[in-house]
């Protein structure tokens, strides 16, 4: 096998990983400046959010990506997430109630969901349905939402009222998951029944819920405590394992395969799904003058820990690449408040 | 339309029936109530520039636009009417101090004034005192002081005066006020609308600006009753009642109002008797707000705090000596959705000396000061004046000044109460050269302040945002101006220049502090033929970085404003005046906070009746 050859399978390996794990399938179109590598999410201050872009291989950065594409327009104030389905990416900010969608290779404007959203905050898609959550007012959880867009028209179909904080949203075998929590309040997943569209179960924690992650059909919850693998077959709570002292403070979650990472203050921690125990020595620690921006962004794809600090929010913030035994790799500046990681 | 049409039929309404009264005459020597009695006397050292009555009438009655067009203040506006803030010399809003009638009325909240809440009418005296004040005017004197005083008059008459404007976006600006006095009382009263569509266009794009109507309403109440030969009673009042809508960017942004209600009392009783004064005062500020955060679900948070402050001011004069001893106690109490209902006290002290001979003048001052939350350092002003020629004279000054923790920092939501004030070391010195024979003055004036223990909210480890003691900002620079009159034939001018350079450097990054210029300036330049003026106006504010980096792209884009307003008097009918003025002359495109940006050019009309 020529090396060139052997380079362009493990690449491809890379892609099609990449992109089973957003649940999306084989992509159908990958030409476009972003057709492989990372989105880095850039929340942004008063004067709106951006969207980095860093090469599968590291080496190259885009930022301000989508400026870069459609100069006359702006993603709009605090970008909270994207999702995706096979040809576009929905990217959603918060401070102006809107979803922009984009061509996800291009970047290319297509349309923009600005109506039906309050606080928007995370979504997918499920059966040409977007599901998205919202916060509405921050002074009660009694009117935080999901609502229903319907992708043929791009409009809003329903909304699902929680009663309780709308934050992370997951899918698995046609059912809808969502983390009743954030901001260190809530302590629920509840369970939502698409087909007449209202919350069919609620699982509550001991403690309040910081994160979640999806991973091989379990739904893995940090709380202040312990970690809990939920799966989600049943919905029923398969393992658990409590925090020790040191990871007082646990903030973010990864999961791969069966190894589990948390992050608490400025450290990783990590675990296996066959661990009795957590340990209690740290995988790695970073530098970081911010106090909120530590790990503001966390997460681990293919091997490697992805990390991004939010420094004073003021000012550029930075995103770190570790291989799985935390060594650094890359250290890489991009735009204010990077938030999240999304592997095209 | 209707509502254009309204104002026209006031207007004349109001020439027809003023027909025969009579044109209000500055050139009387009344006896005049003096609301603020220390801020003459014991600026020794330091510059206090009073903004002439005629600035105000080409200014819409917006006491931002004044602080802009007059002097090197940096105004911060959320887009034009909404919040808006001042700042001195590279300091923060907070380090700004706004003295009512000798009274320190900064927000107990967040420990600024908003001065798009302040109609400049509402004051007969208007002046600024760049420097610290700490020692006169208590928390937030540090980059300087802006100080807004009611003079009253014994001047057995009648006095009414009307000023209404119409502007561009439905804009509208009224305000009457009645003065009457015999010659033992004193009785003035002014009331105050503005409101506005606020729909501007916004430059360089295809938008309007959003959700920024507002309406507001104020009213001042000022009265003297001379009880003896020796004594007198004073009482000032001001409220304000407002709801203001804040603009957003895009449709689809949730609108939110605000509401606020401020009212404040003054009552004092003087006596005086040959080289001995005291005054006993009463004050009681009341403030209150309530912000929704969405019109359309009209789920409010409100909080109000009212504060209390009894002070006693004892003068007495020993030939060239002034001596000035002060004891005042104060207490604020909070109430509200997002603050912990609580009390702060104080209790302070302070004397002042001021020696006066022909060689120099000078002035010494001391303060204490003593809170149930926070240690007060010991504060202190140093000031000499010295006439070196009749045409030349050099003010020096030092003094340690301080802004304490607000009621938001220290009792928002769960409450930081650890928390000192912030502290200042500022040094001054000021060249001042006035000629008098050419109506030439020219000023130049260096200024250093070294400022610990500033106060920052920072999120903590649960990701709240509690404020802490970390910053150090040392801010320096220079200041100058020149000011010149002179006749060409018919026509007078006036003419003044000011320009500042500021730097204020965090000693932490070694970075210039984010939105706050380095370069400001501003032109003033009056042209008066017989019964017609001109002024015109010209600003300049620096570039200003927006990242804590100092980023060189990440800038708000230095601008440069223009204003022309052109009055008009006519002889027959000389209680009657015009102005006609356009603001932004050339439609620049300019922003003083990000994402916030400013109307282009606009046009007003107004009229004043002086009765």
């Amino acid at each position: 096998m020529n090396i060139k050859l052997f380079f362009l399978s493990i690449f491809s390996f890379l892609i099609l990983t990449s992109c089973s794990d957003d649940d999306f399938g084989i992509p159908v179109e990958l030409e476009g400046d972003f057709a492989n590598g990372i989105f880095i999410l850039n929340e942004g201050n008063s004067a709106g959010g951006s969207l980095s872009f860093m090469t599968s291989d590291f080496s190259e950065i885009t930022q301000n990506a989508y400026q870069s594409v459609n100069p006359d327009d702006d993603l709009g104030l605090f970008v909270q997430s994207i999702f995706f389905d096979e040809q576009f990416a929905y990217i959603i900010s918060n401070g102006s109630n809107m979803i922009t969608i984009v061509n996800r290779y291009t970047l290319e404007f297509v349309d923009r969901i600005d109506s039906g959203l309050n606080v928007p905050r995370y979504g997918l898609i499920l059966n040409g349905k977007a599901y998205v959550t919202n916060q509405a007012d921050f002074s009660t959880t009694a009117d935080d939402y999901v609502a229903v867009i319907d992708l043929a028209s791009r409009t809003l179909e329903n909304t699902i009222v929680l009663g309780n904080y709308a934050e992370k949203i997951y899918e698995f075998e046609n059912k809808i998951y969502v983390q009743n929590a954030s901001y260190g309040f809530g302590n629920q997943i509840s369970k939502l029944n698409i087909e007449n569209q209202t919350v069919e179960q609620n699982l509550s924690f001991s403690s309040a819920i910081s994160d979640t992650y999806l991973s091989n059909g379990n739904l893995y919850v940090l709380a202040q405590d312990e970690i809990t693998q939920v799966n989600l077959t049943n919905f029923q709570t398969s393992s658990t394992w409590s925090l020790a002292e040191t990871h007082v403070g646990a903030s973010r979650l990864a999961v791969e395969g069966n190894a589990i990472y948390f992050t608490s203050s400025n450290s990783v921690y990590n675990f296996t799904t066959s661990d009795d125990t957590i340990s209690e020595t740290a995988l790695f620690n970073y530098e970081t003058t911010s106090a909120f921006g530590t790990f503001y962004g966390f997460d681990v794809h293919n091997g490697f820990i992805y990390l991004s600090d939010g420094a004073d929010f003021a000012s550029n913030g930075f995103i770190q690449i570790r291989n799985s035994q935390g060594d650094l790799i890359k250290e890489q500046e991009v735009g204010i408040g990077p938030n999240s990681f999304y592997f095209n | 339309m209707k509502q254009f049409r309204a104002h026209i039929f006031v207007c004349l309404c109001l020439v027809v029936s003023s027909a025969l009264a009579q044109l209000d005459s500055i050139q009387q020597l009344d006896e005049v109530v003096l609301s603020d009695r220390q801020l003459q006397q014991f600026s020794v050292g330091q510059n206090l520039i009073e903004i002439p009555e005629s600035r105000k009438r080409i200014t819409a009655n917006k006491l931002s636009d004044l602080l802009l067009e007059n002097s090197t203040i940096h105004i911060r506006q959320n887009g034009y009417g909404m919040v808006a803030s001042a700042s001195f010399r590279g300091t923060t809003a907070q380090q700004t101090a706004v003295v009512w009638n000798g009274i320190n009325i900064n927000s107990q909240f967040n420990g600024q004034t908003d001065f798009n809440t302040m109609p400049t009418y509402g004051y007969s005296e208007i002046s600024i005192r760049p420097g610290g004040g700490s020692l006169l005017y208590g928390s937030g004197a540090v980059g300087g002081s802006i100080h807004l005083n009611n003079q009253l008059y014994f001047r057995d008459t009648t006095q009414v005066k009307l000023f209404s404007q119409i502007g561009s976006f439905n804009t509208f600006e009224n305000f009457i006020e009645t003065k009457h006095s015999t010659e033992k009382t004193s009785l003035k009263f002014n009331l105050n609308r503005s409101a506005s569509d606020n729909d501007y266009p916004i430059l360089g794009s295809s938008r309007t600006n959003l959700n920024g109507q507002f309406e507001q309403w104020s009213a001042h109440l000022s009265f003297a009753y001379k009880l003896s030969q020796n004594s007198q009673l004073n009482y000032h009042g001001q409220f304000y009642d407002g709801l203001r809508h804040f603009s957003v960017l895009r449709p689809s942004e949730n609108k939110s109002n605000y509401s606020n209600t401020d009212s404040r009392n003054l009552i004092e009783w003087e006596y005086d008797k040959n080289d001995f004064k005291s005054v006993v005062k009463y004050a009681f500020l009341h403030e209150a707000f309530e912000y929704n955060q969405n019109i359309e679900t009209n789920l409010s948070t409100a909080n109000k705090a009212n504060t209390h402050l009894v002070k006693t001011e004892v003068y007495q004069n020993y030939g060239k000596l002034d001596t000035n001893f002060n004891i005042s106690i104060k207490q604020t109490a909070a109430d509200g959705d997002n603050i912990i209902d609580e009390h702060i006290q104080h209790l302070n002290f302070s004397t002042l000396l001021n020696y006066n001979s022909k060689w120099a003048t000078l002035s010494l001052g001391l303060r204490q000061e003593f809170s149930n939350f926070f240690d007060s350092p010991l504060l202190y002003t140093i000031g000499a004046e010295l006439p070196v020629t009749s045409a030349y004279n050099l003010k020096l000054s030092h003094s340690k000044n301080f802004r304490q923790p607000s009621l938001n920092d220290l009792f928002w939501v769960e409450g930081t109460t650890n928390l000192q004030p912030e502290t200042a070391l500022q040094y001054e010195a000021s060249h001042q050269f006035n000629f008098k024979h050419q109506s030439l003055s020219f000023q130049l004036t260096g200024f250093f302040n070294d400022i610990s223990q500033m106060i920052r909210w920072l999120p903590d480890q649960t990701s709240t945002w509690k404020p802490e003691n970390v910053d150090e900002v040392k801010t320096y620079g220079l200041t100058t101006s020149i000011s010149k009159e002179f006749k060409l034939m018919p026509i007078h001018f006036k003419t003044q220049l000011n320009y500042e350079f500021t730097k204020a450097i965090d000693a932490r990054t070694q970075r210039q502090l984010t939105f706050t210029p380095q370069h400001s300036a501003f032109l003033n330049l009056d042209l008066q033929y017989k019964t017609f003026a001109l002024n015109f106006t010209q600003t300049y504010t620096g570039k200003a970085f927006t990242r804590t980096d100092n980023a060189p792209n990440e800038i708000l884009e230095d601008f440069w404003l223009s204003h022309l307003n052109l009055a008009y008097q006519p002889k027959q009918i000389d209680f009657f005046s015009v102005n006609i003025g356009f603001k932004n002359l050339f439609n620049q495109a300019y922003q003083t906070i990000e994402n916030r940006p400013m109307p282009g050019h606009q046009f007003y009309v107004n009229t004043i009746i002086n009765l």
